[in-house]
């Protein structure tokens, strides 16, 4: 999970709680929520793994549509952001970062939510694009059983090759 | 200048050491096999407000030198990223920054007492306050030979993050001797203290 397969060498009661977190959200399965989403018009599906948020939101997009993400709707560890903070960086979300490049105004965000959403997954969760008017009903039912689950933005059209990720706030 | 030796190091080892050396106050160079470390070495040297430049030695060797004390001078070789330093607010809270031993400046017995039934107050709250910034004499209450360590360590399990400042410690002599919580610098406690979060002073 976020920046938290790293933990600091103290192992004081608030590391040993963010760890705890982290392992309950890598055990999650996407299972229930794959279930469920079968129900819905879903155009697109992918679990965020290796290439962290951000890129596999990108190939998501491929050449055909951009996002707005919402940062502050984020479900994140707050504990992985002090670790970004405290430059607790991996390689490959470097790799991600450079692999990403400047299709986003990713560099205008606070550092440790940028390098959050370019964080390597060990076990992410599902990153779903469902009909809006439907988003908010899928979202009911997947928090019964994964409370975490967020609608963290939207597709929008239209296409900017150098701009396919924008940010900004619920809407 | 501190010289580092992380061939074979992967990240975030090279950051890490590098940090601790510079948080000393020490300029260090850095070796590493592999590009994306001197990126994220560059990352953390522009969040801390240090100089930046690196060499290239060999296919898979980079010197990457850090000066703690900015010339001013634009670093030439920093032109990948500039990302901001600032601290995500993931939680909008709290911060006590306390500057000292004792509660006040007037009469330094009644002073060390009043800061110790503070602590043992806050320590019995069932919830502390997100952040607890130690800075001057304050740093060594979470040290060796303090008093008040249980009920620091007490409001670290409630929830605080506990930090002190690595100048002071180092100035006290306590930088290997912090029991409670972690070290900090100037720069992370600006950007928290501009956060949206609350300060109190004590």
């Amino acid at each position: 999970v976020w920046a938290l397969s790293w933990p600091p060498k103290e192992s004081d009661a608030a590391s040993a709680d963010a760890m705890q977190k982290a392992v309950n959200s890598m055990r999650r399965l996407n299972r229930y929520a794959a279930e469920k989403m079968l129900r819905f018009n879903i155009s697109a599906c992918t679990d965020v793994t290796g290439f962290g948020l951000l890129c596999h939101l990108l190939e998501m997009c491929g050449n055909s549509a951009s996002a707005e993400i919402w940062p502050e709707e984020l479900p994140i560890i707050n504990e992985a952001a002090d670790y970004a903070n405290d430059f607790l960086l991996t390689a490959a979300a470097q790799r991600n970062r450079n692999h990403f490049g400047k299709r986003g105004q990713v560099d205008s965000l606070p550092f440790a939510l940028q390098e959050l959403m370019f964080d390597p997954q060990t076990s992410g969760g599902l990153l779903i694009c469902v009909d809006t008017e439907q988003s908010q009903q899928l979202l009911n039912v997947i928090q019964k059983d994964d409370s975490d689950a967020r609608i963290i933005g939207r597709i929008i059209n239209p296409y900017d090759h150098n701009n396919i990720i924008i940010f900004g706030g619920k809407k | 200048m501190t010289t580092l030796n992380m061939l074979g190091k992967p990240c975030p080892i090279p950051v890490v050491e590098a940090k601790k050396a510079l948080l000393q106050g020490q300029d260090v160079t850095v070796l590493v096999d592999n590009s994306i470390a001197v990126q994220n070495l560059e990352k953390m040297a522009a969040g801390l407000g240090y100089g930046f430049s690196y060499e290239q030695k060999g296919e898979a060797e980079y010197a990457v030198t850090i000066i703690v004390k900015n010339s001013g001078a634009e670093p030439a070789s920093c032109q990948v990223m500039r990302p901001e330093a600032m601290p995500f607010d993931a939680s909008s809270g709290q911060i006590f920054l306390i500057t000292g031993d004792q509660i006040g400046i007037s009469a330094e017995e009644p002073g060390k007492k009043l800061m110790q039934t503070f602590l043992y107050s806050l320590a019995q709250l069932p919830k502390a306050p997100e952040i607890i910034l130690l800075i001057n004499a304050g740093v060594k209450l979470a040290a060796e030979g303090s008093e008040v360590l249980d009920n620091l360590k007490a409001i670290a399990e409630h929830g605080a993050d506990i930090r002190s400042c690595g100048q002071c410690l180092n100035y006290y002599g306590l930088t290997e001797k912090l029991v409670v919580g972690k070290i900090t610098n100037m720069m992370e406690i600006v950007e928290f203290l501009t956060s949206s979060r609350r300060t109190v002073t004590i």
